[in-house]
This record gives C-alpha cells, structure tokens and sequence, in this order.
C-alpha cells in the first residue's frame, strides 16, 4: 500500500453569499494515496470545485483537517499556501490560462524559472507531444495544444500532485483524449498523484479511483483493478 | 424600475471608486473651462459697460498749447460729436512718508467744471470743489498703494513751487485703468498716481489761462478715424501737436486690452486642452469598462435584446458624465466667481460683473457627452457584433508575435511579458502611453509661466537694462548734466541717454514709440539679439524690438521712416539695421551722435542711467526729489516687482490655478489608466499567483510593464510639453510684453516627479489588490 499524501477529516467549507450561508463542504473525509490517478465527478454545485481548491492551496477550509503530507492546509497562512503551490502542485484550468505573450516554451519556463529543480522546458513540452511547437504563441495553437502546454507547465517543476479542474471541457472528444493521454502519461511515467475534476463520467474509466461527490460529501467511491487506455474512452 | 436598471445602478456601485475619480477628472476639465471663460467673458463685459457709462474718448491727442477757440474748431471736423480740451501736466508729487520719488500727472478742465468725457467715478468722499483751489481727486490704486485717502494731503512742484492739496476722493477713471508713468513700461501704482484739480490752480501755475494742452473726443459711431486724426493732426500742427491716436494708442486702454487679450488667450487655449484631455480620457475609460463585460454583452444578446444593450451602456455613461458635468459647471462658477474677485486689484473698474455665456456649460457637456457616450457605445458595438456564442466563449488568446524573440531569449520571462505585452498591442500600450504622456504637458503648462517670468526679469532687468535707476529731466539738457547727475550721493556709474518720441512708418502700417539714442560705450542699457549677444546700433541706422519690425512687416534693410516728434520735428528715413530681443515693450533704438544730429542738437541728454550704491539709495532718491530739473526716476527694483506684481500676478493666479488642476487631471489620468490595465490583466496575474509566484513577484511582472510605460512616457511627455509650450507662447505675444518659451529645469523635473509619483502612488493601490487578490473568485469569474 503506497503512503497517504492527502487526508481530510470533518472538512466543512461554507461560503457566505449575501445573507446565506452555503455549505459547499459538509464534514468531508478523503484519503488520497501516492501515485493514485483519481477522477472525482459530480453535478454542478456538489462541491468538486471547492475540494480541489483547498487541496490546491487555493482557498482554505472553514472547518476540520486537511493536509498534504505533514503540511497542514487549513491553518496555513498566505505565504505558507504560496510556498506549498509553487513546490508541490501543479493545476491545469478548463481555460487553460497561459499567459498569451509568452509562446510555448516560454510559458513553461515561467514555473521553471522559480522552481528548484525543475525539468527542461523542452522536455516537458516533449512530454505532452508538443516538441514541435515550442515557439509558438498561445493564439497559434488549437484548444488542445493549448491545454497541453497548460499540462507541460504543471509537470515541468515536478509537481508530488497535479490538480486538473474539467481539463477537457473546453475540447472535443479527440482533442480531449489526446489531453487524457498526456495526464496518462506524466501519472505513470513520474507517478504524480493526479486528481481530475469533472462532469464527464467516462472519464472515470482511466481512474485508479473514482469519487462521486454530492452535497459536500464524498457518496460513493468506485475502484477500478484495471485503468482504461485513454485512447479508448468516447464521449 | 427594469431588471436592466437595476443592474445598471449595481454597476455603477461596484465600480463607484472608478466612477468618481473618472467624474472628477471630468469635473476638473469642465470646472477650469467654465472658470476661465467666464472670468474673461466679465471682465470684457465690465470693460465694455465701464467704457460706455463713463463715455471713455475715443482720440487724444496732446499740444505745447492752444488758444480754446481751437477746440472749437476741432469740433466741426466731421464725425465729432463732442470735444473737451484739457489741461494736464506732469509733475513731482510729494507724499509724506515716501522714500521713492513719486510722480503725479494733475489734469484740470479747460473749460466747463465737470468732465463729460472720461467721466470719473468716485469711489470715496466727494467731488471738487470749483470755489476750492487747493484740493484734489486722486486715483484709487494710487491712493491705496499710498495709504491715502479723503482728508489727507499731499504736495507738488508745480512749475518750481511747491503747493499743498487736500485730497477731498478717490476716484476711477476709464483712461487710468492702468496708470504708467511717463517713461515706464508698465503701472507702478505707487510711484505714479492721476490728479484732478481745479483749472485756476494749473492754469495759473503754469501761466496756461485760455489755452489747453491736451484734448479728447468722442466722435460718432462708424466715423472715419483716420481721417479725424489725421484732420486733428493737421489743425494742431501749428501747435506743438504731438500725437492725436485713438484708443489702440491709449496707454491704459492698451495694457488693458494686451491683459485682456492674455486672458483671453489663456482662457481660449489651456481650458479647452484640459477638456479635450479628460474627454479623452473618459472616452478610452468608458470603453475598456464595457468592454470586460463582454459575456454580459453576450448573454443579454441570447436573450433577446437588442438596441436596450446599447442604450445600456449609454446610460450607465451618462451616470458618470452627467455628474462629472454637473459638478464640474457648479465649480466653474465658483471658481469664475473667485477668480473674478481675485482680479479686482488688477482691473479697477467699478463694477465687475460675472457673466456666464449659455454656450459654454452647453459646449462642454456637448463634448464630455459625445465622449463618453462615445466610448461606451463604441465598446457595445465591437461586442455586440459578435454572435452571442462566440462572446460568451472567452476571447481568443490575443495574438503576439516572436518579433523580440532574438533580442529577449536570455531575458527574464517578466521582460518578454513586458515588452511583447506592450509592443504586440499597440492600441492598448498606445492608449496607456497617451494617457500617461498627456499628463506631464499639463503640469508643464502650469509650471512654465513662472520659469518665463523669471526669464524675462533676467533677460530684461539683468542681462539689458542693468541700471539701477534712470533719471529722466523735463526737457533735454545739455551734456555736462551728466556731470551733476554723477555728483548726486550714491551714484557709481552714469551713462547719457537721449530719448526722443517717435513715429515710425512703413508703407501704410505706422506705431508711435520712443527713439533711444544708445552707444556701444554702454553698459548699462545693452541690446540683445535672440542669442543674448549684444547688439550695437549702427552709425546709420535703425534697431527695433523684434515684434516691432513684425508688426511695421520690415526686414532688414528696409527703408523706416522717422517723424522726430521733438526738437525740430525733423524728419527722416532710416534704413532697419537689425532686430533687438526686447521682451517688455516695442522700442527703437539708434547710434546716439546720429539721433543728435537728426535733431539738430548738440550732445543733448534726456535722461541718464545710473549705477548705485545700494546702501546710499535712499540719499539719492532724496536728492533726486529736491532737484527741480529731473522729471521722474525710474526704479529698477520697482520694475521688476510691478513686472511681478502686474501682469505678473494675474498670469501667475491662473497658472496656479492650471496647476492645481493639471495635478488632479494628471494623477486621475495615470491612476485610471494603469488601473484599467490592472483590470484587464486581472486573469493573468491570478494564474501567476496560482503558478506559485509569491505577490511581490507578480507585482515584478506586472509593474515591470508599468515601469517600462512610465519610463517611456515621462521624456515623451515632457518633449511634448516643451512644443505644446512653445506653441501656447505664440498665441500669447502682446505688444506690452512676451512670453518666452523658457522652461526651467526645475518644472521639467517636477512634472515629471508629478507623473512618476502619481505612477507610484497608483501602483501602490494596485500592489495592495494583488496583494489581498481573491484567487477562487478571479478563476470563477471566468469560468
């Protein structure tokens, strides 16, 4: 059994929207093991945002125990979190988010730039398929190479855990497999524990794991023996 | 109230920090229009009902003397409609108290008991009275500047003997708005103050009973002036005629116009610059605004509206102009109230009245709407289109390009930001830089009135007319008085002048002035050319002040005609030998032996320049007092602060004002701009964050864009500044004096202090947002 690297105990988060309180979290317990490839899917508003915030070091809990290894996520403070992202996670967006003056490789070697040992802005482009675009701008790549550039620059510090918030959302099916592929590769090839969050249930095929969220709490966990190749999923 | 409204008013809450600044940037450009334009719109309104109540003259024209039957005769020259001769000499006043010499011109009727042209209003006691000699009307800016009032007493040399005046009011008269003395360039309120007495004293002092030596008129509307002066001319030629002009001659009435014409320039040129510029600014704002509020746009359109978008946007830019305007009118005349008051030292007539043209409020909320509206709709339509399911996708990545690959390839990733950032989308680092670049030339535009006024001083008073003092004598004296004026305590240096007046010709164009005789033995009142080099007047011809030669349209070479009208009245024509940099006055200069022999005289002297001994000062100004001969002493200090304190000061209240404004509309500007840049980079600066970069090195990234724009913008704001100067100086030339395009160092240094600080100060709040940046709210935002 590989060792836990997140744990939450009774997490709550609640949001105050106006004069009412939402409860977005509602005493949350989760472990996720070293390496696990997870899929947490879930309808809008069950709370897979949220979680994959705190775990991301994004936004902090308003109750209970969350940590990443020895780090204790809900009482860190701004810089704390800060450190914590910049050393140990990587994230990839539905909207990708690079930073449209930079090309390729450049976006990449933002995170190389202030990471200590990060790999070769080449080779995480490589990594994803990318080695021959590494100069292009953002605006000269499709939907797809976009987000794979996204996932090359999460993976170039060597993140210990990827975050991915619906990073196929924004893509077609192909294109999106292709995305799914490259995630397939870094959490084999480095064993980077992955967590993807999204409403698209097939995806849950290439999962180690694959939590169903509903009003804040974890409802049902599934465990596959055998993950899917992502070239066979279809959605 | 509509659901649109609703979120029209929700809007305009969220962005209420905004807003207001952007209303008040508004506000300042509409407020300094208004203020400036009707400041000088009462004025010339005060001007013009002074000028009829009063019935100011329309010519004048001075004599040796004249039997009163030749008024007589001048009032049958055609379009005359009414003629008062006049008795008026200048003369030694003496104040009690006064250590400057002080000089008075005392003016008495030659006829009739009250004047019905240039009527005097009394401003305190009462008027004269004909069964009292020994009493006195005097002007109110003398008396103030005196400490004088109804009830004290002065005295005055009158022709070699002293006489006592009991002062019984003050008064104001249209011809002595502003009062030079005789051989000043500008007012001296101090040293030179209008007499009226009572003709038995004046005739009988200067043995002048039946005759008159001074004469205006009024004549009838759309009468053919030149051919008055030129009839009157002509009728007083035989009697010691000096000058017959009309009101453009007119001292008083040519400073006023010259202050007015300032005003008017001033008001004409800075105010409508300060419009355009916030105009600019809220246009370029209200579009950016709409413009992050593309899926809104979007999602209304899916549902179904249409024009409402537009008329959307159109309002919530109203709920910003329409304050902005509104404040900005409310004021503007305040401040046109304040400004007005301010000038009543200035501009002594007896009522200034405010006067507020319907045009401008009209004309400025007409620009400030059309600017606004126009950048919001602007914005709309670009959105609007799109189909709604393009808009409601996020934008494409705008696109760059690798042209500043090969330079930066070893630069830090927060250069390549900056500079792609900036030189792949040039509207938008076009936009920034212009409303950073605008800011400095706006400061400099206060700012540089106080550089040119000191430049004048020190070109005028230390570079050209370096003598301490200048004595001018009643008539030319012969050259050995020269001699006597050395012995005089105090004095270290003296030189000769010979000041003869002067008409000059050119074809149809003529100006009357004074003719200096000068030597290249000088020191104490040098030429200069444009260079500051000195410039020595020809044994055979002429030096004018450059704007003199302008305005006679004479370039070098050309033949001047001279009517000496002094001496023999000679006459003479002179070519134009050079122009000489003279910004205070428009004069003409020759060798000094030549003007001696074109008036047929024998090394005479008119005046004499004096070098002193600081400490002895105040024995020769008593000595100068005590000496029947000398006429008037002009002052260089006293120059130099009634420089100051004239013209001087009115430039220098509105500047401040400017000042003031250009700091707001400065600061408004930069903060805006770099904030809406902030807004629209929000997106990319969260990822940053999210990316693991500590806020201080998002700040690095960010500000490093911003310090680029600000490094960039300051010189190119400053280089506009010096044109934009250079080119209000041209609109400023009046014949009293000009307005050089000097800047100091320091004002360039300020303005850009000015620009920088506010750059930093709005960073400060932008660091402090990045800073405090909610991460999941930013990523919920956009998606």
């Amino acid at each position: 059994m590989p060792p836990i690297v997140f744990s939450s105990r009774n997490l709550n988060k609640t949001y105050r929207v106006g004069s009412v309180n939402v409860a977005a979290l509602q005493g949350l317990d989760l472990d996720i093991f070293e390496g696990e490839f997870i899929v947490i899917l879930g309808p809008s508003g069950s709370g897979k945002s949220t979680l994959l915030n705190i775990l991301g070091g994004l936004d902090s809990a308003s109750s209970g125990d969350a940590a990443w290894r020895d780090h204790n996520l809900v009482e860190a403070s701004d810089e704390e979190l800060t450190r914590y992202r910049r050393e140990h996670v990587g994230f990839v967006f539905q909207f990708y988010n690079l930073i449209p003056s930079l090309t390729a490789r450049e976006n990449v070697e933002l995170v190389t730039e202030i990471s200590e040992q990060p790999m070769r802005p080449e080779d995480a482009l490589a990594k994803v398929g990318l080695s021959a675009r590494l100069d292009h701008f953002p605006s000269q790549l499709s939907g797809g190479e976009q987000q794979r550039v996204a996932i090359a620059r999460a993976i170039a510090k060597r993140p210990d855990v990827l975050l991915c918030d619906e990073p196929t959302g924004a893509l077609d099916c192909r294109t999106g497999v292709g995305v799914l592929s490259a995630l397939d590769e870094v959490n084999r090839s480095f064993g980077t524990t992955t967590v993807v969050i999204t409403h698209n249930a097939a995806i849950g095929a290439m999962a180690d794991r694959v939590m169903y969220m509903a009003d804040g709490r974890i409802a049902r966990i599934e465990s596959h023996s055998e993950r899917a190749r992502p070239e066979d999923i279809r959605w | 109230m509509t659901a649109l409204d609703r979120k029209l008013l929700r809007d305009w809450r969220r962005l209420a920090g905004q807003a207001i600044t952007i209303a008040l940037v508004l506000a300042s450009g509409v407020a300094v229009f208004i203020s400036s334009l009707s400041a000088y719109q009462s004025l010339v309104t005060s001007q013009r009902n002074y000028y009829r109540e009063s019935r100011f003259a329309d010519a004048f024209a001075s004599l040796k003397r004249a039997p009163l039957s030749v008024a007589a005769r001048i009032a049958e020259i055609p379009g005359v409609i009414q003629v008062e001769p006049r008795l008026v000499q200048d003369v030694t006043i003496g104040v009690e108290g006064a250590s400057l010499p002080v000089s008075g011109r005392m003016i008495a009727l030659a006829a009739g008991d009250e004047p019905q042209i240039n009527r005097l209003h009394i401003v305190s006691g009462r008027g004269l009275d004909p069964a009292i000699p020994a009493e006195t009307l005097v002007t109110q800016a003398f008396a103030e500047a005196n400490r004088l009032g109804p009830g004290d007493r002065v005295s005055a040399l009158l022709n070699g003997r002293r006489q006592s005046f009991r002062i019984v009011g003050t008064v104001l008269s249209p011809e002595y708005v502003f009062s030079t003395g005789p051989g000043e360039p500008l007012p001296d309120d101090k040293r030179f103050g209008v007499f009226y007495v009572s003709r038995e004293v004046l005739a009988h002092a200067f043995a002048m009973e039946g005759v008159f030596n001074d004469v205006v008129l009024l004549v009838a509307p759309g009468a053919n002036m030149p051919a008055i002066l030129a009839s009157l001319d002509a009728l007083l030629d035989r009697w010691g005629g000096m000058l017959a002009h009309d009101r453009s001659l007119q001292l008083s009435h040519r400073f006023l116009q010259d202050e007015l014409r300032q005003q008017g320039t001033m008001a004409a040129t800075i105010p409508p610059i300060f419009l355009l510029i916030s105009a600019f600014l809220l246009h370029v704002v209200m579009g950016r605004l709409v413009a992050t509020q593309r899926e809104q746009i979007a999602a209304l359109k899916a549902l179904g509206y249409d024009h409402e978008i537009t008329l959307h946007f159109a309002k919530f830019a109203a709920l910003i102009v329409l304050p902005g305007v509104a404040l900005g009118v409310a004021a503007g005349v305040a401040l046109g109230h304040v400004m007005l008051f301010s000038y009543r030292p200035f501009f002594r007539f007896p009522e200034l009245d405010y006067d507020l043209a319907a045009w401008a409020p009209i004309a400025a909320t007409a620009i400030a709407l059309f600017a606004g509206l126009g950048g919001a709709t602007g914005a709309v339509r670009s959105v609007a289109r799109l189909r709604p399911a393009e808009a409601m996708r996020p934008a494409t990545p705008p696109a760059y390009t690798a042209r500043f690959s090969a330079i930066l390839s070893q630069a830090p990733s927060r250069w390549k930001i900056a500079a792609r950032g900036a030189g792949d989308h040039p509207l938008r680092t076009g936009v920034t830089l212009l409303g950073l670049v605008v800011a400095a030339p706006l400061v400099l535009m206060g700012l540089f009135w106080t550089d040119a006024l000191d430049y004048v001083v020190d070109v005028q008073f230390a570079a050209s007319e370096r003598a301490d003092a200048v004595v001018q004598f009643v008539e030319p004296l012969p050259a050995r008085v020269v001699q006597e004026v050395r012995r005089m305590p105090g004095v270290l240096l003296v030189e000769p002048l010979r000041i003869a007046p002067v008409r000059l010709r050119s074809g149809h164009l003529e100006y009357q002035t004074s003719l200096t005789g000068s030597s290249d033995r000088l020191q104490l009142r040098r030429l200069l050319d444009d260079a500051l080099d000195v410039v020595v007047a020809p044994k055979d011809g002429l030096l004018l002040s450059r704007r003199l030669a302008e305005r006679l349209r004479l370039r070098t070479g050309d033949p001047v005609e001279l009517d000496i009208l002094d001496g023999h009245r000679n006459r003479a024509v002179v070519p134009l030998a050079g122009v000489v940099n003279d910004l205070i006055g428009l004069s003409a200069y020759m060798d000094r032996e030549s003007l001696n022999r074109l008036l047929q005289e024998d090394q005479t002297v008119s005046a004499v320049a004096v070098r002193l001994d600081a400490s002895k000062a105040d024995a020769f100004y008593a000595a100068a007092k005590q000496t029947p001969k000398i006429s008037t002493v002009s002052l260089k200090e006293r120059s130099i602060r009634n420089f100051r304190d004239s013209t001087g000061a009115v430039v220098l209240l509105l500047a401040g004002i400017y000042t003031a404004f250009s700091i707001t509309i400065a600061i408004g500007v930069v903060y805006n701009n770099l904030r809406i840049g902030f807004q629209e980079r929000a997106l990319e600066l969260a990822m940053l964050r999210i990316l693991g970069f500590t806020p201080y090195e998002t700040a690095r990234i960010f500000f490093s864009e911003i310090v680029a724009e600000v490094c960039l913008a300051i010189p190119l704001g400053l280089v506009a500044g010096y044109f934009l100067v250079r080119l209000l100086v041209l609109a400023f030339q009046t014949e009293t004096f000009e307005i050089p395009a000097a800047i100091a160092p320091r004002s360039y240094f300020w303005a850009a202090s000015l620009v920088a600080g506010a750059a930093f100060a709005s960073a400060a709040v932008m660091g402090r947002k990045l800073w405090r940046m909610d991460l999941v709210s930013v990523l919920k935002g956009r998606e």
